[in-house]
């Protein structure tokens, strides 16, 4: 019974020292803390070779900054949007997160869920043309834009030369190399429309060679209804498709079953046809093509009339945003800046991709003609994903395809107007 | 229990032999025919991504393995595959165990209640999933569940547990009542009976039940991305599909990631299959 | 069975599905009386997001298109894995073989199969067309993806393909169970193979049916995957179905609250449609 008692009294003994000292481990490692390794959260999607990218500049900041650790979290780009307004709401979200354009973050802003950047360094470097995703239509800054994606001409020089034809310049003279390319037997043009994407392309470079050349605020115009779809500025890009459907320079029931980002891009790639209206992103794939060595150029789509300057569709095609809650807030603002002074080091690794900072020294060869563009300022951000209507680019796209099948310019500028001003 | 001797249906052609062979030769043809798009699946996998896009369909020039070697180096593709079985596996098994439990009483017992009941877990097929995506989150979340792998183990259970009923309960419900009548009058518990009696008999059942299972547990995308955050704790479909983008898909690369992503459930299909095979063969199923 | 021990059978299942099931779906649907957007607040609206469907032409659509899908794959894919179940049984030496392989698509993930499957349908040296030529039917080319004429089918053929492995799987289960002495009693009594399998084998599959027409309806009523990466509902609303509207809704036009509503229309349409159905289905069962 003694003994028993006794060992009690130990046991208590050993047990209450090992509270103190596990205490004082504990006020210890607190004080040490603020020294210690943070981890900084980040989550992104996936799109393809950008994701290497990432990580290098990771590596690279982590071993500037040995005390914060990032976390990229990769989340698939079709579920991402769901999954991180789930973890907004849930209050979870990570420190940094990669947005879309302005159709993911303005949401999250009116919720309150981002952080305001303003003061950070970078956004004085921010080029004219990205104030809008910079901004999200506010007055102050929220978004870093990572990079800008171009939409525009491809062109396959060789197929060009062999023609005799000189690069376009204008409509007139862009239409006349179709005619060309078409009598000479080529395909003059690559349209994917099985979703409506690849269609609507030359309609939106189009309206920016146009309505958008002369008058830069025409979303305003749209907005507030000064301008409207059942115009002849809309009617004639519309029309254009229609032209070029007829003339044969596409089949236009063919292009619905085409798709539109891989395979229509795909054709141009493997040399088979002259032109494609699609994004900057596809300069990764023809850079990385071993047997199809053509030369080729990206240039701002020539949808302006004769004697004048074509217009660049740039659109930022990936950001950051810093969450509200974060539970690293300097660390994370440390991160966008890290970003933003490195930023030719990713564009170098990614390829086709634009800064949207001023401070970036970087040009693809084959596509300086893009970023001439871009450092004239003769670029706008794309339209469509420009008029806070989150649904009306895929009503857009479907409107598209209406037209490819019936050629009927009056009914699509009527449903376009009819939605555009739906509440 | 229509208990007969092994099973065997043999083909009435079985006289005129040159016919049951045509007739085999015939559904082979016919299975080779259903397998030619996976052959395909298969020859872009060897390929660069420029022999894809100029003649996706041709044989590739060589065996070119970069693509499953991109998926390997890419992904941390053993510690992803471990963390799939894991789930997989044990999602399935109590699955199948939960839903036997039930199965047998809804079978079993005709009373308006627990015909409530079953109606109740039929309403599960039906659930249109996007939607309860964000409560589900919430509650995982309150509960602690979130990062953690009984917290997607639960969902998956839950949310299979309807298929899992229906399918089970019909099968029960074709065994025929008088062995456990017979047990019931020899003093067995309801629970030994179910034990000794009915699990037995249930085994291509089960078998099925989780080879369903495991085939959406291993191909869901949404459940890891939603309960991890952190990429070498989810499941192998999601690290797999990070590859796909909005705008380009390397699908050479997808296609060698997907293809060493789903040899696993292959494999564990095939074990299922003699589980299947052999209880259908021990002639314990009622027509 | 006491209604107790019954009880504690069905406790641990009942426990997990209505914690996790229809505890958040009710909270989820709930959204459906509201203007939610997906994040921030959201304002009690009454029956607003009800009301719209009505007049939502894209949602018109989507509820005929998910009919006219569920009607293609429910008939194709039970007769065509009937079929194959009814062949399979009759050849011992083969089935094992055969019936692994056609279960083989199911395995693969949607996104693999949508991908492979725009290929062999594309209008740029696409198989399907150039098989067609090789056999002189040029003239039933088409642009499969891109006419509105076809599309659905089209979608309808690549489901149909990648699950009825899985439905013959389940017939040959229940068509192996079905006892010798019955068929042989069937063909001493001078029933040919087709009258045997009429009048003997096909009622006795009655349970397989249920489950496979169950099953079929009410995963091609919640279709999501296939149409929205083959087509996205295109071309115009060719292909648009209830479940891609709901995702659509809810995600990329960032309403919630009516996608929710969607939701709720889409799970009382399958529920009606499967009751009806399974009343139907076993009558017959218990007819045996």
């Amino acid at each position: 019974m003694k003994s028993h008692q006794s060992s009690r009294v130990f046991e208590m003994k050993v047990f209450s020292a090992l509270t103190i000292g596990a205490a004082a481990v504990v006020v210890i490692g607190g004080v040490q803390a603020q020294n210690e390794q943070v981890t900084l959260r980040v989550a992104g999607f996936g799109a393809a070779g950008s994701v290497a990218a990432i990580k290098i500049i990771d590596a690279q900041f982590m071993q500037k900054n040995p005390n914060i650790k990032v976390d990229f979290e990769e989340v698939a780009g079709f579920q991402y949007q769901s999954i991180l307004n789930t973890r907004f709401v849930a209050g979870d979200a990570p420190d940094v997160v990669m947005s879309n354009g302005v159709d993911f973050a303005k949401p999250w802003l009116k919720a309150g869920y981002l952080s305001e950047l303003t003061d950070q360094p970078w956004v004085k470097n921010v080029i004219n043309g990205n104030r809008t995703e910079t901004y999200l239509g506010t007055n102050k800054a929220y978004q870093f834009v990572i990079e800008n994606a171009g939409v525009g001409l491809f062109y396959n020089k060789q197929i060009l030369d062999d023609a005799g034809i000189a690069i376009p310049q204008n409509y007139p003279q862009f239409i006349a190399a179709m005619t060309k390319l078409k009598s000479a037997g080529k395909t003059p043009i690559s349209i994917g429309a099985k979703i409506g994407w690849g269609a609507l392309m030359p309609v939106a470079t189009g309206i920016v060679s146009t309505a958008y050349r002369t008058n830069p605020n025409y979303d305003q115009r749209l907005l507030n209804g000064q301008a409207k779809f059942d115009s002849p500025e809309w009617r004639t890009v519309l029309q254009r498709v229609v032209d070029w459907s007829k003339a044969g320079f596409f089949d236009a029931k063919m292009s619905l079953g085409i798709g539109d980002f891989e395979q229509a891009a795909g054709e141009f790639i493997a040399g088979r046809a002259a032109f494609l209206v699609h994004g900057s992103w596809n300069v990764d794939a023809l850079r990385d093509s071993k047997t199809n060595k053509f030369a080729y150029g990206f240039m701002p789509f020539p949808g302006n009339p004769a004697g004048t300057k074509s217009r660049a569709i740039i659109f930022a095609n990936a950001n950051f945003v810093v969450n509200a809650k974060a539970k690293q807030p300097e660390a994370s603002r440390k991160y966008l800046n890290f970003w933003a002074d490195n930023i030719d080091t990713y564009l170098k690794e990614t390829g086709g991709r634009y800064s949207s900072l001023t401070t970036s020294k970087y040009r693809e060869v084959e596509t300086a003609e893009f970023g001439r563009a871009l450092s004239e300022n003769r670029a706008s951000v794309y339209p469509v994903g420009n008029w806070d209507r989150p649904s009306f680019q895929e009503f857009f796209m479907k409107q598209m395809q209406q037209l490819l099948t019936d050629n009927n310019v009056d009914s699509v500028v009527k449903a376009l107007d009819t939605e555009f001003n739906r509440k | 229990m229509v208990k007969t001797r092994m099973q065997r249906p043999h083909s009435p052609s079985k006289a005129v032999p040159w016919l049951h062979y045509a007739n085999t030769a015939a559904l082979i043809a016919v299975v080779i025919f259903f397998l030619l798009p996976i052959f395909f699946m298969i020859l872009v996998a060897f390929k660069t991504t420029e022999e894809m896009a100029n003649s996706p369909f041709s044989l590739p020039l060589s065996l070119n393995f970069s693509n499953f070697l991109t998926a390997l180096q890419r992904l941390d593709f053993l510690r992803l595959i471990t963390n799939t079985i894991v789930i997989t596996i044990i999602s399935s098994v109590l699955t199948v165990l939960l839903s036997s439990l039930a199965a047998y009483p809804i079978a079993r017992v005709r009373t308006k209640w627990m015909n409530g009941v079953y109606q109740l877990f039929l309403i599960g097929l039906t659930l249109p999933f996007f939607v309860v995506l964000l409560p589900l989150y919430l509650l995982a979340r309150d509960l602690g569940l979130l990062g953690t792998i009984p917290g997607i183990v639960f969902v998956y259970t839950a949310f299979n547990l309807p298929f899992a009923i229906f399918f089970t309960a019909g099968f029960i419900s074709a065994i025929p009542i008088e062995l456990e009548e017979a047990a019931s009058i020899d003093g067995s518990t309801p629970l030994s009976t179910f034990r000794y009696i009915i699990l037995p008999l249930l085994r291509p059942a089960n078998a099925t039940v989780a080879m369903f299972i495991a085939l959406s547990v291993w191909n869901d995308l949404l459940l890891p991305l939603l309960f991890f955050n952190r990429n070498e704790q989810r499941t192998i479909m999601p690290g797999v599909y990070t590859v796909v983008g909005e705008f380009s898909t390397p699908y050479n690369e997808l296609f060698g990631a997907a293809l060493l992503a789903s040899l696993p459930l292959f494999i564990f299909y095939l074990i299922l299959q003699r589980q299947i095979i052999a209880g259908v063969s021990a002639g314990s199923v009622k027509g | 069975m006491r209604w107790y021990v019954a009880l504690g059978f069905l406790a641990p299942a009942l426990g997990l599905y209505i914690l996790f099931v229809l505890y958040p779906t009710l909270r989820g649907m709930s959204y459906s009386f509201t203007d939610f957007s997906g994040v921030g607040e959201a304002q009690y609206v009454g029956l607003t997001n009800y009301q719209r469907i009505l007049t939502d032409t894209q949602a018109v659509a989507a509820i005929r298109n998910t009919l006219v899908y569920a009607i293609i794959v429910v008939i194709a894919q039970n007769i065509l894995g009937l079929a194959l179940a009814v062949w399979m049984g009759n050849m011992p030496r083969v089935r094992n073989f055969a019936r692994v392989a056609l279960f083989t698509p199911s395995m693969l993930s949607a996104v693999v199969v949508a991908f492979i499957w725009s290929y062999l349908y594309s209008p740029l040296g696409g198989v399907l067309n150039a098989v067609l030529d090789v056999f002189g039917l040029g003239i039933l080319k088409r642009v499969w993806l891109g006419d509105s004429s076809v599309a659905l089918l089209a979608i309808a053929v690549v489901s149909i393909w990648m699950f009825t492995g899985q439905t013959a799987a389940i017939y040959l289960t229940n068509y192996l169970g079905i006892s010798q002495e019955i068929r042989e009693s069937a063909t001493l009594e001078g029933a040919n193979a087709w009258q045997r399998f009429f009048y003997v084998e096909f009622p006795l599959l009655a349970p397989a049916t249920t489950i496979c027409v169950t099953l079929t309806l009410i995963s091609s009523l919640r279709v999501f995957d296939l149409p929205f990466l083959l087509t996205k509902g295109g071309p115009g609303n060719a292909t648009e179905v209830l479940g891609l509207a709901i995702f659509q809704a809810a995600f990329t036009n960032q309403q919630f609250g009516y996608g929710a509503a969607l939701a709720v229309v889409l799970t009382l349409f399958v529920i009606m449609v499967a009751v009806l159905q399974s009343s139907v289905l076993r009558k017959r069962e218990s007819n045996l």
